[in-house]
């Protein structure tokens, strides 16, 4: 009977053991890594007009940088939170101001670009992946941008965020079919990021 | 006696017994009621609405500008322009003779036949007497079987600052409306540039006779121009630098019904917008419309996009639109060239030279035209309107439809050309304009 006891309790240790073993592995699987970084110190209320400089292109298409620059711009002002300066305005800043990559300024470029705009902030951005992706006999179009809003008075990152969306998901894996098309992608992936900025 | 005669003999049999059944009475009312049904369906004549050929001493002088070519490939202009100048004579409009015309070219060395600037237009008044030119854009011509056109003709007027007065635009497949087993197809290019012409006449000849009449408003540049100025009006609207917050920071975009008024939402709508809502409506302000970025592949993409949405806004009638020859012509004089949009300089040059309150700037993106090979016609735009005295943005929308979109059924709802996506697109997006846009 005595050993009987032991045995059971025994066993229900290893159940309790390998039930907390896997909690922990499935928990772990649905971490995820943190692709957002926000300033605690900044007051983000204080930012009203903001120069959207002209994005990195790291994709194979040549416009995909002003493409997204723009949709961007448009979802920005349309919250009805920030003025975005027309790009326009912001080229002349670059142009007068002499910054060689306006992609990837300086401190003091930034700080340069934001007095002559008179912009709170300065948001540059880099395009990772636009375009098509292919897996086996499904093709989907995908979206990887990541961005930062710089402070103008100082030149310090005060907020960075990335988002992809788009590419082959199961639905597509095993259907087949295009996935949604690019323009639906970036608006997606815009609106994640101006959600992120505002949260 | 051969089958064939057998079978007549019965059918004759068979017709005089159903004659002695039905009455006389009954097939007096099915004829009373055929005749009935049949002059329902009978028009009122096309001429009744034209000019009269017989009295063309009124309306205004018009100089039919050679058309210009848009579409990025040949087409027959020559034709197209006689056809035009053809079609609107033959209506009894008042057309300025071609010799005269062409002598005025000459003369004036005028290449640029695609808008006019001040100078010529107030030459042109004063040399052949005309009160208007017919300025004629193609933006598309396929002769291929199925064909296809699209024509753009605005009038502008000669006296003052040339002004766009009317616009109108046409564009069609031959295979747009295939009809019963596609009876309607029109197959032969020279019938559907006749059908194209025939509507752009009719549409001009109702605006002569018949033209809108819009509430009148006082000119928004008299009252700038008696207001005296000072330091300290310009600095507090300069100082207005504070965007307005709208509720709960939402994006604006176009949900998938409409919250109130129509039951479902333009699908043609911009799919997000910006509008300040600041700009008053108690005056009749004018626009320059500066030239779009172009950053699609289709050749002119631009200046078709920039025409259209003049079109709407003229047809809105809500402001005076600047004819844009004018606006290319002072740009050319102010050696302004734009790479990557508008500045505040360039704002303020435009808008002090031609005397505007109101700028809108844009980019294309794509313009796509459908193909043989499936292509569906795809316009993505954006489009930004400034406000002349603080050169903030008033309204910033993003555009983007394919000729599906409007797909519900079938194939029903499909648009063919890129030119007639535009056009929705472009009234859509004033429409939204007008809704948001009034100071509240």
């Amino acid at each position: 009977m005595k050993l009987f006891k032991q045995q059971q309790r025994g066993l229900s240790r290893k159940l309790c053991t390998s039930m907390a073993l896997l909690l922990m592995i499935v928990l772990g699987g649905c971490a995820t890594s943190s692709d957002l970084f926000r300033d605690s110190t900044m007051d983000f209320g204080s930012i009203k007009t903001v120069a959207v400089m002209p994005f990195a292109n790291l994709s194979r298409d040549q416009l995909a940088g002003e493409r997204v620059r723009d949709v961007f711009s448009t979802a920005l002002m349309s919250t009805g939170g920030i003025y975005s300066l027309p790009s326009g305005e912001v080229a002349r800043a670059i142009g007068s101001i002499g910054i060689s990559n306006a992609t990837a300024p300086s401190v003091d470029e930034i700080v340069k670009v934001s007095k002559a705009l008179k912009a709170d902030a300065v948001i540059t951005g880099v395009v990772r992946e636009y375009g098509d992706v292919r897996a086996g006999n499904a093709t989907a179009d995908v979206i990887s941008l990541s961005l930062q809003l710089i402070e103008g008075q100082t030149g310090r990152v005060v907020w960075s965020a990335s988002t992809s969306k788009g590419g082959i998901g199961i639905m597509e894996k095993l259907f087949g079919g295009g996935g949604k098309p690019i323009n639906d992608v970036t608006e997606k992936a815009v609106n994640d990021l101006i959600s992120k900025l505002f949260e | 006696m051969t089958l064939f005669q057998n079978f007549l003999n019965k059918t004759i049999l068979m017709f005089i017994k159903a004659r002695l059944v039905v009455s006389t009475p009954l097939l007096l009312i099915l004829a009373g009621i055929t005749c009935c049904v049949v002059t329902g369906c009978a028009t009122t004549p096309v001429d009744a609405l034209r000019f009269r050929p017989a009295a063309p001493a009124w309306g205004p002088l018009i100089a039919v500008y050679p058309i210009e070519n848009l579409s990025g490939a040949p087409a027959p202009l020559k034709e197209l322009h006689t056809e035009l100048a053809a079609s609107l004579q033959r209506a009894g409009a008042r057309i300025v003779d071609r010799k005269v015309l062409d002598q005025f070219f000459e003369r004036h060395w005028v290449r640029h036949v695609g808008g006019i600037d001040e100078a010529t237009a107030n030459a042109l008044w004063q040399e052949t007497g005309a009160d208007a030119v017919l300025i004629t854009s193609l933006e598309l011509y396929n002769d291929q079987s199925p064909p296809r056109i699209a024509l753009m003709t605005r009038l502008v007027s000669t006296d003052g600052t040339p002004e766009i007065r009317w616009m109108d635009s046409y564009a069609k497949a031959g295979e747009d409306t295939p009809g019963f087993l596609g009876l309607k197809i029109i197959a032969d290019p020279v019938r559907l540039r006749g059908k194209a012409l025939e509507y752009l006449e009719a549409s001009l000849q109702n605006f002569i006779a018949n033209p809108p009449k819009f509430t009148k408003k006082v000119s928004a540049r008299e009252v700038r121009e008696n207001k005296p100025f000072t330091i300290s009006d310009l600095m507090a609207k300069m100082k207005s630098d504070d965007p307005r917050r709208l509720a709960g920071n939402t994006v604006n975009t176009t949900p998938w019904y409409s919250p109130v008024g129509d039951l479902f939402s333009s699908q043609y709508k911009p799919i997000s917008w910006f509008s300040s809502k600041e700009e008053p409506d108690d005056q009749l302000r004018s626009i320059a419309i500066l030239p779009f970025l172009d950053l699609s592949t289709r050749k002119h993409g631009a200046e078709v996009l920039a025409l259209h949405l003049a079109k709407q806004l003229v047809i809105d009638g809500r402001y005076k639109i600047l004819e844009i020859g004018v606006i290319r012509d002072k740009m050319l004089n102010l050696r302004i060239t734009m790479s990557s949009g508008v500045s505040n300089a360039n704002i303020d040059a435009i808008a002090n030279s031609l005397g505007v309150e109101l700028v809108i700037s844009g980019k294309v993106f794509d313009y796509l035209e459908s193909n043989s090979v499936g292509q569906n016609p795809k316009v993505d735009f954006s489009l930004q309107m400034f406000e002349r005295d603080s050169r903030r943005i008033l309204w910033n929308s993003h555009s983007r439809n394919l000729g599906t979109d409007g797909v519900f059924f079938f194939d029903m709802g499909q648009i063919s050309t890129a030119s007639a996506l535009a056009d929705r697109m472009c009234q859509s997006l004033v429409t939204l304009m007008n809704k948001n846009n009034v100071a509240r």
